[in-house]
Parts: structure tokens; sequence; C-alpha cells
């Protein structure tokens, strides 16, 4: 019996060369052939085209055993198949949210009025959309009593568009795909099904479910993927988990056809815009049959007393999760199993479905919260941290008097220009999670506290205060014989802040490490050492020397540091006054003549 | 008293083609250097003795045919080509379409004389003469060589015309 002459733990080392090679060998050993020793022979030639053939195919065969495999996949379309076994539905684009504050003209006769839903309003070329019936009463003294949570008052970006009617054929777990060519995107989350039954031809509500599994066998509901050709299919019940469709009734789909490129919109943009109202034969039927809310639909005249306003601007667009994100939040997605327990399933959760609104978002339990935050704010000097405003606030919006059962979820915008997420989006998050969290728990969203950054050299005459941020900067030494403009160097280096400083590179309980900017600003060309410098005192630290403090309490909580730093779990780092960023830093121009061999 | 050699029954002698009858010699010496012919093609064996049969083997080239094959080989293959060997071959395609002149037929001759130092060790060049023949556009190349370990010179001549390269 012959040897194999492969060692089985070593294929992936066969390259064409020693595949080549491993041949030469056999064949010298046979002694029949001689000339595969000679590169011109003819033997050689083939040896070659074999040896390289059987290279590509295990280069491939390499390639094609890892794409199945979840921890190596890199193409999409894989990556979303390989979940599907853990059922992890990949999410897909999430449009722009604004929230909204309505209030109405005078001269609006009393009476309960709808605004439908699907109605839109422009902002320059921008749409953005009512997924919700909005109603409220009008009373004779112009007040007005709203009828929604506060999470409907949310407009998004993009216009609701019908997709052509489907005629059903009955099947277990029936899927409607939705294909819209490449160029219309649509929105992950606005997805609407109507199904008009063939035995009462009436047209009906359908919901969306999370997963199908969870419901019961008349549940009136649908299940959407966002499949591996970044298309949605619709995937309806089967009589056991979910209602199934009978054959020909008809379903309706409005989406939200969205458009990735407009940018965001900022604050008090909405006014004086004027509401158009969805108009279809078809959506007027469903309006008639589906529609359950009692009251007057909003006509085009009576839209035109109605008032928009936004105090806060529209959350930023997100496109859909990558190969790595969806690497990183299926399997926690699986653990968590639509029940959140654990700090992880919390903020995976609160990470995965909410990225468009939060940046970061860090969850404690109530021990820990009084081990850490309240006794942060203790310590500094706050006799009642509990009377704290952002505290407080929450404590009041969210919480109520039995603390032990909370769960504090600390919340940082996504938006640079929102200090805060707003009242309406927490209330958004706190609906989501409500239904998933442990019974018990209780559910109190938390501000983060700011500590700020900026550039500083503690006086040894005077106690360190943010009153004299002004003498202090950052001073570039720059190299006798560099042949770089000043202001590119600035702009490296406010380039490398910025994006230290970033929400994309910043968290809670992050260590701010100084050393390693330190170094990225040594390497940046042109740059010999750098100072931080106090011109009222003259004083200086060789390198970068840092004031931080709390945004809210900069007395009760200042230190100067040179080293690095690691945050608390409640605190968010941001560098003070970032976009003067180019003043606080200056260049010392030493002086040196270039020779010519430096050309 | 006659002798029978039964070599023939372990060594049949190939042949390259069914006309050719087969040597009542049988083969007694070993090549030194055997290479696979090309086209591939099955090799055929005295058989009973009378008509050559096809055999299981694959015809070969030996010796001086081998060498052949590379010099060949060398001579029309472009650096590149021969993709685990990518620095094999001549480049003589470099100078199919420039003015056939006696200064292009020396550059010539140094690089045939490189490339056969540099791939094909069996081969030692004893003399490179090229004839340039602007007329008809070609350079007439004869080769002359011995192989090591023989002290035999062969000649081989090969032509270089605008749209290809012969080796004859």
């Amino acid at each position: 019996m012959s040897t194999n002459p492969f060692n089985p733990n070593s294929y992936v080392a066969f390259d064409g060369t020693s595949v080549r090679d491993l041949i030469i060998d056999k064949l010298n050993q046979g002694q029949i052939f001689t000339d595969q020793n000679y590169q011109g022979s003819n033997i050689s030639a083939l040896i070659d085209v074999i040896s390289y053939t059987f290279s590509t195919l295990l280069y491939y065969l390499n390639k094609t055993s890892s794409e199945s495999m979840f921890s190596e996949s890199q193409i999409y379309e894989n990556m979303n198949r390989i979940v599907k076994l853990l059922n992890y539905n990949p999410k897909g684009k999430i449009t722009q949210s604004l929230g909204y504050n309505l209030s109405l003209k005078p001269n609006l006769s009393p009476g309960n009025y709808i605004i439908p839903k699907y109605s839109y309003v422009s902002i320059g070329n921008v749409s953005f959309s009512f997924n919700k019936n909005i109603m409220f009463t009008n009373f004779a003294d112009g007040s007005i009593k709203f009828q929604n949570k506060t999470t409907d008052f949310f407009l998004y970006q993009g216009k609701f568009q019908e997709y052509p009617s489907y005629n059903a054929i009955g099947a277990n777990n029936e899927v409607l795909y939705l294909s819209l060519g490449d160029t219309t995107y649509v929105d992950n989350f606005n997805i609407f099904v109507y199904v008009k039954p063939k035995s009462t031809g009436v047209w009906e509500e359908w919901t969306q479910s999370q997963n199908l599994f969870l419901n019961k066998s008349t549940d009136k509901v649908f299940q959407t993927r966002y499949n591996p050709n970044k298309n949605y299919e619709i995937i309806f019940g089967d009589d056991i988990n979910g209602k199934k469709l009978n054959t020909d009734d008809t379903v309706q789909v409005f989406y939200l056809n969205i458009d990735p490129t407009s940018s965001t919109v900022a604050s008090n943009t909405l006014n004086d815009t004027s509401i158009v109202s969805y108009n279809s034969n078809i959506y007027n039927e469903i309006k008639t049959d589906a529609f359950l809310e009692t009251g007057t639909y909003m006509s085009r005249n009576q839209l035109a007393y109605v008032t928009l306003s936004n105090d806060y601007p529209s959350s930023p667009y997100e496109s859909e999760e990558s190969v790595d994100d969806i690497r990183i939040n299926a399997p926690k997605n699986f653990s968590y199993q639509q029940r959140l327990v654990t700090t992880n399933d919390f903020q995976t959760y609160i990470k995965s479905n909410f990225n468009n609104v939060i940046s970061d978002v860090y969850v404690v339990n109530n021990e820990d919260y009084l081990k850490g935050h309240l006794k942060y704010l203790y310590n500094i000097g706050i006799n009642y941290p509990q009377l704290d405003g952002t505290v407080l606030y929450n404590q009041i919006k969210f919480s109520n008097s039995c603390n032990f059962n909370n769960v504090y979820v600390y919340l940082c915008p996504i938006n640079n220009s929102q200090r805060y997420v707003n009242a309406s989006q927490k209330e958004l998050i706190l609906s989501e999670l409500e239904s998933q969290k442990i019974l018990t728990s209780q559910i109190v969203p938390i501000d983060p506290v700011y500590m700020l950054f900026d550039f500083y050299v503690k006086s040894s005459f005077s106690k360190a205060s943010t009153s004299d941020l002004n003498y202090n900067k950052l001073r570039i030494y720059k190299q006798s014989n560099s042949r770089r403009s000043s202001s590119g160097i600035v702009a490296d280096i406010v380039n490398l802040i910025t994006s230290t400083f970033s929400k994309q590179n910043v968290s809670f309980e992050k260590l701010i490490n100084i050393s390693e900017l330190s170094n990225n600003i040594l390497n940046v060309d042109g740059v010999e050492k750098i100072q931080t410098y106090r011109n009222d005192t003259n004083e200086f630290v060789e390198g970068l020397s840092f004031l931080v403090w709390n945004e809210t309490y900069p007395d009760l909580d200042i230190e100067t540091y040179n080293q690095n730093l690691q945050l608390e779990y409640f605190q968010y780092p941001s560098f003070n006054d970032i976009t003067n960023l180019i003043s606080k830093i200056e260049v010392i121009e030493t002086s040196g003549v270039i020779q010519i061999t430096d050309f | 008293m006659a002798t029978i050699y039964l070599d023939n029954l372990f060594n049949p002698r190939q042949i390259q083609s069914s006309t050719t009858l087969p040597d009542k010699n049988p083969t007694k010496v070993a090549a030194i250097y055997t290479d696979l012919h090309l086209d591939l093609t099955n090799s055929k064996n005295v058989g009973l003795g009378l008509d050559p049969q096809n055999s299981n083997d694959i015809v070969v080239d030996n010796d001086l045919n081998a060498i052949k094959n590379s010099l060949y080989n060398i001579f029309t293959t472009i650096p590149g080509q021969k993709i685990l060997s990518p620095s094999f071959g001549s480049n003589l395609s470099q100078y199919l379409f420039e003015i056939v002149d006696v200064v292009r037929g020396k550059i010539i001759g140094d690089n045939i004389l490189k490339t056969i130092n540099t791939f094909e060790p069996r081969v030692e060049i004893l003399n490179i003469e090229v004839y340039p023949l602007p007329d008809k556009l070609m350079y007439h190349i004869i080769l002359i060589y011995k192989l090591a370990g023989n002290n035999n010179i062969f000649k081989t001549p090969i032509q270089i015309f605008p749209n290809n390269i012969q080796i004859l």
C-alpha cells in the first residue's frame, strides 16, 4: 500500500510551486522521465499547467469553504443566507426620522380630526411622510387633545408608494417578493400590508411581526426579511404560526420609498410646510374599510390649518447592516431570543434597532447605578445626587418611586447637534423594549455625563479653571527643513483630534489614550515636537496636557491630565468647542536652511 | 547457436508511427534524457514481433530530441507565459518587426547564448551563426553545440520570420 505523500494538516500550503515540486519529486523517484528537472522540457510545461490548475482550484475550494462559514464569510449574499439559520433578519436601510410638534391655526371648526397616514410634507425637495394616523380633538376654545402616543409624532423621509396588487395562491408561508429594481430604496420599518380576503371583500390591516413563530394561528401578521439580493420578502403565516393567505385573497403593500442621498434636516425647518394627503383608489377603499379610527379625515383645505414644527434635527439615514455588522449582531440576537435579560441583550437590541438615533448605549442595573453614577455625583460634592437635573428629569418622566428593579439605559444621540436623546425618541425606544423586557423590570433612560476635554497647563499659581482656557494652546514646533505649510500641518492635527473625539470613535467607559494621540500628532509630516503652552504665565508641558471637566458641574469635577484617562461607564467624552479647534493650535517655525540635497 | 534476446518482452522499443517497422535489434542502451512527446499519443511496441501494437505507454522523446524540445520551448516562450517560472523564455519575438541587420543579429545571438546558458544546462554552445537576410525579412541562425558528457557536435538551424520562429 502506497504511503500518502501529503501531510494531512498542510493542504492549505499547496500553492502551485509546492505542487510542482512534489510532482517533480515523484517523477524523479519513478526514474522513467528525466526532463521534469529542465524548465524547457515539454513535461515541465505540462507539470506547470497541472500545478497551477490544482492551486487555482484549491484556492476556490478554500474560498468557497470559507464563504460557507459564518466567521469567514465576506460576501453579503452568503452572510445573509447563513444567518437565516439563526433566524436572524438583517436590517435594511433605515431612513431619517424627524420628531415634530403639531399645532393648529385659528378658525378650524371644533371636532375630531385625523391626519391620514401616508400624507407627506416637503422640505425643499425632500419629502417626509406620516406612517400613522394622527388623531386629535380641536376644542372650541382653541385647545387640542391628541389621542396618539408621543412615539407617533415622527415623520420619516420618503414618500409612500403602492406595490402592484398581488393575488394570493393560498400556500403555507406564502412569500411576496418586493422586486423594485436597483434604484428604489425601501425603509426597513415602513412596510404596511393590507389584505382583502376573497370571502369577505373587506380590506383589513395586517401587522408586522418580528417573528411568525411568536404568533397564534389566527393572528393577521406578516414578517419581512431583507433577503440576500437586498430586496424585501413579505412572509405570511401557515395557520399554525400566523394566519395563512387563502387563494385569491388580494394583498396590497405600501412601502416608504426613501432617498438615501438626501441630507438631514436642521431644527426649525418644518415651519410653513403644507401637508399633502395621499390619494389613490385603492388607498381610499382601504381607508374606508381598514382605518378604524373615528373622526373626520382632514381634507386638503382642513390640512392647511395644521402647522408643524421641529425642535430637533432629523436623525441621519443608516444604510443596511454590513457583513461585519451582521457577524457581530446575529449571535447576540440569537442569544437574547427576543428576551431582554442581561446587559448585553439590552445593548445589542438597542444598538441594532436604533442605530439611526443613538451612537452608543450602556445599560446598568440599580446597584451599579448607585455604586457608579450616584456615588460619583455624591463624591464630587452634590449632597442630593437624586436631585441632579438630568437624573431627576428622567426619574420623574420615566420611573416610579420603586427603584430597585430599574434598568438604567444610558443613551447618547448620534446627531452631533443634539446633546441628549429627546423625550419622544426615548419614548420610542422604551415602547419597543416594553414587549421584550423582563416583566418586573422598569427601564429608565439616562442622559450621559459629558466630560469635556481641552488643552490646558495647570498653573502653579492658581487652581484649574475653565475660565483660563483662552490662555492655553497646543504649540507645534515645525521641523526646520520641512517644506509643508503650517496650515497643512494644523489641518492634519485638527483632523486627528476631531477623529479621536468623533462619535464613531468614542463610547461610554472609553479609555482616552493621550499618549497614542501624542504619538499620532508627532507622526504628522513636518512636526518636530509638541507642547501645551499657557501664555499668561508662560508655563508649558511637553506633549499633550488636557483639562477634563464635567460639563454640568465644571467647578466640582475638574482635573488636568497628561496621561491616559479611563472614563466611567456613565461618562461620555467630548472635545470642548471643537469647531474652533484651529484657533487653539499654533505652529512655531524654527529657522533653517533647506539644502539642495533635501529636494 | 542462435541467440534469442528476450529484452523486448519487458522493455519494448517505442516507435513514432504505425508505418515504422520495429527494429529487430532490441534496445540495450537506456536513454539519458526522457521527455514527453507532444502531442500526446500512445506509443506502439513490437507486439507479437510482426505488427506494431498500441501499448499503454505514452510516446516520449529521448536524448537529442528531448533537448530539441527544450530549445524549441525556450525560443518560442515569452517570459511570463510559463506561470510558475515567469522568467523562463527568450523573448525573441521582440525582434520580429525590427529592421533586419547585422547589429540586431548580434543582439539576437547574444540573447540566444544568454538564454540557453540560463535555462538549458545540458547544452554547451560552441558557436552561434546569425545570418541576417533583409530581402526575406528574416534571420537564419545556426546553433552549434554539444551535449554535456558527449563529444558529438550538433547543429540546429533556427529561422526567425516576421510572423514566427521555426526550429528546423
